[in-house]
């Protein structure tokens, strides 16, 4: 690899707004071939699938997928059927619809470490708000209004400010998380059952949960936005060349600030759906979810220094590591092992990844 | 083997290095002699570089072996080609832009004591080694806080002292202005003189009659002709890079300026700028011409908001835009094409469409989504009206040559039809064929009524293509020329007297 030349990018089919063409066929063209192609030439070039782009496009996730499926299914006899498939489906549902949108944070050179709290504190003013005699939707209107002020105050903090965003995150997942406790008094808030019952339990088409439903609309809307939206590719810009960014007059503070507000919405969002879940809000809800959505975005193929991500990959690395937890539960391991066969899957993962990547290049 | 005077210096036989399906470089076989400054010049996407960074040890080649005075050598590492006394000067710069200038200079041999290093030493020698280029320049400031131009001086002088047998110095001074060339090729020349073997590649074609003994030719990756430099001439040598006279390189036009487009008023930054006040009418072009140091990149940063200045007024059409922001600035029809194109132009991640569109996503969109189509086929546009050399729209930008990047830097903005354009060296690193072209696109635009300001180090390109040229020296405007009526003499004169007063 030349020193001056950049990286390229290993590109995808999955890749979300960088569709760019890794494999090096895309590259070829005849010896002696006209020094300027023609109009055709120019735009098909790169759009073609090949082998190279397939392997590129998360291939590798799949068989740590598929390996880990069939390990289990021997394993276990429950592993392997429709109840437990949705169990897992539910069971990734909020690490989803949460990671969806921490993958754009990621593309933009950002990181949200809050939105674990997030998730806990509007699921407690989810409860509270049942509790106090509100209805379904100003139930959720309040935990996606939590969503939005952590958002807000993240946004700004970073953009105007300038303040890191670990930094900031990391000290606002506290500060979040201390206000549940103190408004519950540590205690779990339960509400009466019927409240939110469609949202926490129920099923819709072939038995399908509308969690799971939510998050899928939730990851159709992320791709749509990177793919095809101006804001989708500013963030893949401003991720990418912040300083190229600006001077090509986007506002990056706007575009960043953007990304947090809609990675706290989400987390608002999928607070309350929690809560639907469990009939409660509770403050130490969705403690450590922070980590598993960075290892699912970055699993799923994300650069953590920003530029590129990829949505449906983040949702294939949600998808594997709650398939992992679900089978290891099923096996009965013990939680001891489980959290290191957890870090082994990532390193795995990460590692398979790095390999493909250097054969792309 | 021993190695006999007679021995070329560095001998390349059926050099060739492919790219995917990119055959980057063809069957080069070529001789430098001792001592001698050999021009290597071309299109962009020629193969120059390529060839530069095989002699660095950074690309190994498919084929073909390379001698150094009569000695097969093999160079499987930029390391094995610092031994053997190979020194590069890279068109990308490498520079770690968080160490002083003194470290980049001496790095990897810093004078130490022990395990300490010696910082007084270090500053020594490094003040030492830019004497001849950049006398005033202090080795204590970190790189990143100097503009472009002083970065290369930088990246040379480290070059020129390593005590290197051959030196492949690739567009050196493509950011460099006339007085910093002089220095340069007195050092060059000197080097050649003690037997050092140069290897300049430029699409400077005054600098290459100027510096070289003999002239070689790269086209699609072949060597096409090598000729000693009183053998050949310019025409001669266009036609043998691009395959076609090419005849104007400036295209002259009759100019009728209009209203005042662009009006700043007493833009001001500590230490930087001091009360530059100016305006640009439309239709018209501007030259800004100013020394290293000079303030003429801080003016364009602070124009567009990009650098922000203490006091002063941007006013576009009429509207003020106040201290501008870089989004207001974009909003209000200001276009800035930057020097720097690697770290301040392109995505490198990102295709080649994708990096054309960035300054006109909202006017390609409908809704927040961008229309597929016309973002292809204004971006098949562009490549073709600035003969953009790639495989393809979709390829990353970074995979282009130098030239082709900055092909797409300067498309990007011409897709925005802006009222303003602020060009800083928009022709760096371009070739012949292509800057008319580029020039050519000035003079169209200009003439459907945007205002233009040109801010340039290449004092042809300033004098041939500006209305009127403004001089600035230690962050002030020091004098105004029309067109034609000023010698390149007096410009410089007035950037330097400005500098010594
Ligand atoms: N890392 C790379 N991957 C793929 N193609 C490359 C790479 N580097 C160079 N090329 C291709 O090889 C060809 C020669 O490039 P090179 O950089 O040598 O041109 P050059 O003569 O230096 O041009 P310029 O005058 O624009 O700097 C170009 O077509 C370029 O796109
Ligand atoms: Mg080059």
């Amino acid at each position: 690899m030349p020193l001056g030349e950049p990286r390229p990018s290993p590109a995808t089919g999955f890749d979300t707004a960088t569709s760019s063409p890794g494999a090096h066929d895309d590259l070829r063209s005849p010896p002696g071939a006209p020094v300027h192609p023609t109009q055709a030439d120019l735009s098909e070039r790169g759009a073609r699938v090949t082998l190279g782009r397939l392997w590129d496009a998360g291939i590798g996730l799949l068989v740590v997928y598929a390996a880990i499926v069939i390990a289990f299914s021997q394993l276990s006899e429950f592993f392997l059927t429709k109840n437990n498939f949705l169990n897992i489906l539910v069971g990734v549902s909020i690490l989803g619809i949460v990671a969806a949108t921490q993958t754009m944070v990621i593309i933009s050179r950002g990181f949200d470490l809050s939105v674990g709290s997030t998730v806990a504190l509007a699921g407690v003013v989810t409860a509270e708000i049942l509790n106090a005699g509100g209805s379904d939707p100003l139930a959720v209107s309040g935990a996606i209004g939590v969503g939005l002020a952590v958002g807000l105050v993240n946004g700004l903090l970073i953009t105007v400010v300038h303040v890191n965003p670990l930094i900031t995150t990391l000290a606002t997942l506290s500060i979040v998380r201390g206000i549940a406790y103190v408004w519950t008094d540590a205690l779990t808030q339960s509400f009466p059952g019927p409240n939110l019952r469609w949202l926490g339990t129920g099923r819709v088409f072939w038995d399908i949960p509308v969690s799971v439903l939510i998050m899928l609309a939730v990851f159709v809307v992320v791709w749509l936005t990177l793919r095809f939206t101006t804001f989708g590719r500013s963030l893949v810009a401003v991720g990418g060349n912040p300083r190229a960014a600006l001077l090509a007059g986007i506002d990056v503070g706007r575009v960043q600030l953007a990304a947090y507000v809609i990675s706290g919405l989400s987390a608002g969002f999928a607070g309350a759906i929690l809560a639907a879940q469990l009939s409660a809000g509770s403050p130490q809800a969705a403690n450590g979810l922070e980590l598993n959505v960075v290892a699912a975005v970055v699993l799923g193929g994300a650069s953590l220094a920003g530029g590129r991500g990829r949505v449906w990959g983040t949702l294939l690395g949600a998808l594997i590591m709650e398939t992992l937890r679900n089978g290891l539960v099923l096996t009965d391991v013990s939680s001891f092992y489980q959290m290191i066969a957890w870090g082994a899957v990532l390193l795995l993962a990460v590692v398979i990844d790095q390999l493909r990547r250097g054969e792309g290049s | 083997m021993t190695p006999s005077p007679d021995d070329p210096r560095l001998r390349l036989s059926g050099i060739a290095k492919a790219f995917g399906g990119i055959q980057a470089v063809r069957g080069v076989s070529l001789d430098v002699r001792r001592g001698e400054i050999l021009a290597l010049c071309g299109e962009n996407g020629a193969g120059k570089s390529t060839l530069a960074k095989i002699l660095a040890g950074e690309i190994a080649p498919d084929a073909g072996t390379i001698a150094l005075d009569g000695q097969p050598i093999h160079l499987p590492d930029p390391a094995s080609a610092h031994r053997m006394g190979i020194a590069v000067i890279y068109q990308e710069l490498n520079y770690v832009p968080t160490l002083t200038v003194a470290e980049n200079v001496l790095l990897g041999r810093l004078p130490h004591r022990g395990p300490i290093v010696d910082w007084d030493a270090v500053n020594r020698e490094a003040r030492a080694i830019l004497a001849p280029l950049a006398p005033h320049l202090d080795p204590r400031l970190p790189v990143a806080a100097l503009p472009v131009a002083e970065r290369q001086v930088v990246e040379i002088a480290r070059a020129l002292s390593l005590d290197a047998r051959v030196i492949v110095m690739d567009e050196p001074t493509a950011a460099l202005s006339q007085q910093e060339v002089h220095r340069l090729f007195a050092l060059v020349r000197h080097l050649a003189s003690t037997g050092v073997s140069v290897i300049y590649i430029s699409h400077r074609l005054d600098e290459v009659f100027s510096l070289a003994d003999r002239i070689a030719v790269l086209r699609d990756g072949a060597l096409v002709d090598v000729w000693a430099v009183n053998q050949t001439n310019r025409a001669e040598l266009v036609r043998a890079m691009v395959g076609r006279s090419v005849e104007e390189l400036y295209p002259r036009r009759e100019s009728t300026p209009g209203e005042p487009m662009l009006e700043v008023r007493d833009l001001s930054r500590v230490g930087k700028l001091v009360d530059v006040s100016f305006s640009v009418r439309t239709g018209e072009i501007v030259g800004v011409f100013g020394l290293l140091g000079s303030g003429a990149d801080v003016l364009v940063k602070a124009l567009f908001g990009a650098v922000r200045a203490d006091r002063g007024e941007v006013i576009v059409g009429g509207r003020s835009l106040g201290l501008p922001t870089p989004g207001r600035a974009r909003r209000a029809g200001i276009a800035l094409v930057p020097g720097e194109r690697k770290e301040e132009g392109l995505v490198l991640g990102m295709s080649v469409r994708e990096n054309l569109s960035l300054s006109t996503l909202s006017a390609i969109s409908e809704w927040g989504f961008i229309k597929q189509r016309t973002e292809r086929t204004h971006a098949v546009e562009m490549v073709r009206a600035l003969q953009v050399r790639t495989p393809g729209i979709e390829v990353p930008v970074g995979r282009l040559s130098g030239g082709n990047q900055q092909k797409v830097v300067l498309g990007r903005w011409l897709q925005a039809r802006p009222r303003v354009f602020v060009l800083e060296e928009p022709t760096r690193g371009i070739d012949v064929g292509a800057k008319v072209e580029v020039y050519r696109l000035m003079e169209n635009l200009a003439e459907e009524g945007a205002a233009i300001l040109l801010v340039s180090s290449e004092l042809p390109e300033i004098l041939s293509m500006s209305d009127r040229i403004l001089t600035i020296a230690d962050g002030r405007l020091t004098a105004e020329f029309r067109r034609g009526a000023v010698t390149q003499e007096e410009v410089l004169d007035s950037a330097i007297g400005g500098a010594a007063a």
